[in-house]
């Protein structure tokens, strides 16, 4: 019998995440019950003793009471006391929750940053006459007196609202954490919010609120409105808090991605979710988009407290990422896709007379700028907003909010046009991107300034911040629509970058964060004459132009750099100086991590560091061979070479989804981020490595933007036997095993007759090869 | 304690065997998976079953427990086409009694000997 080929047979056979998910929860449900038998027994002697004592006394009653019965001749009742012990997780039949991190600082922020930052259930800030006065949910028509905002209550005391007095009893609110799954990067965070009154815990209660009817005067007469008692907090040894909860009142819930850059927590995504019990023991959070999806399992220990178990994460973006032929536009520079899910985008300026109260409410946040985009009816609609801190009047600040417009060759971020108000824009979504383009029907374009503008987006990050924390990166910038004085080249590099833009004035930069490369690139003749390296880059939009900064991170004297922006003007030479405080735009660079690693902004890995270069410009080590820096969809660093690795081991770092063909069983396509840099390009793109029924690599693919298709990458024989031949010029692709036997992997009519000759042809459908006579394809 | 960093590590560790052990006996992706969890509650459950240095034959043995119950035929037709293409041997085995049919898979597979394997079978388990 063949050993091997009946190994091979279970290639394929192997449990999936979820699969072992569940054997991991079988063991500790095992383990569990393991547990309370050992605490049953140990529990034994005392009871033993108790019982004894118990029994003596009843003995003793029985004694009496038989006496007293022989005295009356009563009927005896049987005794039905209960003696199941009550179980350690109910208490008032309420479950334990223990947030997590409830300790840490950091996820002590990113609990603040949700309650703060409108991560929340829609809630509204009714104002009147400035002054803030309650949140509650509401619906947009009540507009007229209600703002969205994201602000946390106000002070606690009794605010005015009209000649009626409203105490504001509402307490406190917290995001409790209570389960994360790390993936790549990206941690997700799931998350309840809850509302503390007097140690009363309560939850919202979505159901109270969509069946209420009421006005809004009597909705703000009743306290708590929405809200419902659902536990106790439970203060714990240690200063430790707990919340012991009815966890059959909890009906939403938030799943958060995120991750820690720069020490601080960054927020991509939030998604209110619904939360719902499948059973006793398994629970799930899911967005209403079926966007991101966190799968929960509820585990419970022996001391009480009930925890929860991320088994699995679904985005809708990453099955938007990884739809083979599709367009992957959105994916390139790594950003995340959300945008790509967004139907469309739709910013729009808030009424005159509510844009003076929000301008209050932010500014007692003191947020830089913030953009607050909300859902509704599918679109989202975003009020970004910038406040100067002048400390003029609120009108005169009305006059600086601007809305957020994208620098079209190189912004990260909205820019903040000074000299305009509030626009409009639609968005759609295309094959390419989403298309941003003004408002055809503005209600009012001179106010709003609607610009004769034409956005495409493409993915890039937002960076929106609040008491000086970067509380959310999201994707919405753009560039703009290839103009005729823009060469198509720049448009492919433009989108590799990471962007920081520091809005702030007079920033004196350090170079705290990571940045792309490229700027690099220019001024390298003045540059080693310098003590840091400076370059500049003149990006043309259509009235403006600017002059980007960079220094070398190597040289510590680029901590104390000032640099600049200069706009509306051309610059000369490299004319900064060193010392001088500027005003910065943008700055472009990048970030060398412990490991010898140079990072963009995102964190992403996108070179080597080469202490031989001390001008920075050759840190990427591509000037004489291309590197391979691969890494998980999330951002792990999974490969970095010089050479593509060897794709013929079977079990490659890469994460990779099963896709279900039918009738054909089961393809495996690994999917992962591949960075190929070549020259000074970095060329990002999205790989695929195909796995035939055996688990063997049989093929690898990525997108070749030079040719804007996909391609091969060739590489040697491998130890099962194929060889990949880099594509044809038709496109079509082979696949050769050791026997010289070629393969095509995608049929191709017109190819077959020029490329293929006398070649015996297989055709590969999945996995499946089909025999064809010999260079004949049927 | 057991904690479920643990518990993904033993998945993580005997995870595949186990279930292939079981998907040679039920046939079945499900039933396997089903068979592999009971066997691991089974086991974490039991106080004389090391977690931190388990004995790879015990898990065997109780996956077998767990898995006969729910054996399953081999149908080609229909492992083809939910598995995917199975070499001879892989029906060879399959279609054996349930207890052969384990014993054949540790031998081949896991590279016991055949009497290693019966015991393993038989949960005849000494060190």
């Amino acid at each position: 019998m063949n050993k091997i080929r009946y190994l091979l047979s279970f290639s394929n056979i192997k449990p999936n995440a979820a699969d072992k998910e569940k054997m991991a929860s079988a063991l500790l449900r095992g383990a569990e019950n393991r547990e309370k038998a050992f605490s049953r027994r140990r529990a034994v002697p005392v009871l033993r003793t108790v019982l004894t004592v118990v029994l003596a006394i009843c003995a003793a009653i029985a004694a009496g009471f038989g006496i007293y019965k022989a005295a009356t001749n009563a009927p005896h009742a049987p005794d039905t006391a209960e003696t199941e012990p009550v179980g350690p997780i109910s208490d008032e039949g309420y479950t334990l929750i223990t947030p997590l991190y409830q300790n840490d600082e950091i996820y002590g922020l990113f609990s603040d940053l949700m309650r703060c930052t409108g991560f929340l259930p829609p809630l509204v800030t009714v104002v009147d006459d400035g002054t803030l006065f309650s949140r509650f949910n509401c619906d947009e028509e009540d507009k007229k007196d209600v703002i969205m905002s994201l602000v946390a209550f106000a002070e606690p005391n009794e605010i005015d609202i009209g000649r009626r007095q409203i105490p504001r009893t509402l307490g406190e609110e917290k995001n409790i954490i209570i389960a994360t799954e790390k993936k790549g990067t990206f941690e997700y965070i799931v998350s309840i919010n809850v509302l503390i009154v007097d140690d009363t815990v309560y939850f919202y209660d979505l159901e109270a609120h969509s069946e209420s009817e009421s006005p809004w005067e009597d909705m703000l007469a009743s306290e708590l409105f929405g809200w419902v008692e659902a536990g106790r907090v439970q203060h714990n040894a240690g200063g430790t808090v707990s919340y012991a909860v009815n966890t059959d009142l909890l009906q939403i819930g938030f799943v958060t991605k995120m991750r820690i850059e720069n020490g601080l927590p960054v927020i991509y995504d939030s998604r209110i979710a619904s939360f719902f019990t499948e059973n006793s023991e398994r629970a799930a959070y899911y967005d209403q988009s079926n966007v991101l999806t966190a799968r929960l399992n509820e585990c419970s220990t022996g001391y009480g407290a009930r925890y929860y178990v991320v088994s699995e994460i679904v985005t809708g973006d990453r099955e938007h990422f990884f739809i083979p032929g599709t367009s992957i536009t959105g994916t390139i520079g790594g950003a995340d896709t959300s945008a790509l899910n967004v139907p469309e985008c739709y910013f729009s300026p808030p009424p005159p007379e509510l844009r003076f109260e929000i301008c209050s409410i932010i500014n007692t946040l003191g947020c830089d700028w913030f953009c607050y985009m909300y859902e509704k009816s599918g679109r989202y609609i975003g009020i970004p907003l910038y406040l100067s801190y002048d400390g003029n009047s609120l009108l005169d600040r009305d006059r600086h909010t601007v809305t957020a417009y994208f620098d079209p060759y190189n912004s990260a971020v909205p820019t903040l046009d000074l000299n305009s108000l509030p626009y409009i824009v639609s968005a759609s979504p295309g094959q390419d991107g989403v298309t941003v383009s003004p408002d055809p029907d503005p209600s009012d374009p001179d106010r709003f300034g609607v610009r004769d503008q034409f956005f495409t987006y493409f993915k890039k990050t937002a960076l929106f911040t609040a008491y000086g924390l970067t509380i959310r990166k999201t994707c919405f910038s753009t560039e703009q629509f290839p103009s005729s004085d823009m060469i198509p080249e720049t448009v492919i590099k433009d989108k590799m970058k990471s962007l920081l833009e520091l809005l702030s004035l007079d920033y004196n930069a350090r170079f705290e964060s990571p940045f792309s490369f490229d700027v690099f690139t220019d001024d390298q003749n003045n540059s080693t004459a310098r003590k840091f390296y400076s370059g500049y880059r003149i990006n043309r939009r259509a009235e403006k132009t600017y002059l980007s900064l960079a220094a070398n991170l190597s040289d510590a004297s680029a901590e104390r750099i000032m640099i600049t922006e200069a706009r509306e003007q051309e610059p000369v030479g490299s004319g900064y100086e060193y010392g001088k405080r500027y005003r910065v735009h943008k700055i472009y660079g990048y970030k060398i991590t412990d490991a010898g690693f140079v990072t963009d902004l995102d964190g992403r890995v996108i070179g080597i560091y080469n202490p031989a270069y001390q001008d920075g410009v050759g840190l990427f080590s591509v000037s004489s061979a291309p590197l391979y820096v691969i890494s998980s969809y999330d951002g792990d660093l999974l490969y970095i070479g010089l050479d593509m690795p060897d794709m013929s081991e079977r079990f490659l770092p890469f994460e990779y989804v099963e896709m279900q063909k039918t009738g054909e069983g089961t393809e495996k396509f690994c999917f992962g981020y591949l960075q190929y840099f070549t020259g000074p390009y970095m060329i990002p793109t999205v790989y695929k490595l195909t796995r035939d029924w055996t688990g063997t690599s049989i093929a690898f693919s990525f997108e070749d933007p030079e040719y804007s298709r996909f391609s091969f990458l060739k590489y040697d024989k491998s130890a099962n036997g194929y060889k990949l031949i880099t594509a044809g010029a038709y496109g079509d692709r082979f696949v050769q095993n050791l026997s010289g036997i070629t393969y095509r992997t995608e049929l191709n009519k017109n190819a077959e007759r020029k490329k293929c000759g006398d070649i015996r042809i297989k055709v590969i459908d999945g996995y499946y090869a089909d025999t064809y006579a010999d260079g004949v394809i049927k | 304690m057991f904690d479920s960093d643990k518990a993904r590590n033993f998945t993580d560790k005997f995870g595949d065997d186990a279930y292939r052990f079981a998907f040679i006996i039920t046939l079945d992706a499900e039933k396997a998976t089903d068979a592999v969890c009971d066997a691991f509650a089974s086991l974490s459950a039991d106080p004389g079953f090391n977690t931190e240095e388990p004995d790879k034959r015990r898990i065997f043995h109780a996956v077998y427990k767990a898995a006969k119950k729910s054996a399953g035929d081999p149908e080609r037709e229909k492992i083809e086409a939910l598995y995917g293409g199975k070499c001879e041997e892989f029906y060879e085995i399959a279609s054996l009694p349930v207890k052969e049919r384990a014993v054949g898979h540790l031998t081949l597979y896991e590279c016991y000997s055949e009497t290693d394997a019966e015991n393993v079978i038989k949960g005849d388990i000494h060190d």
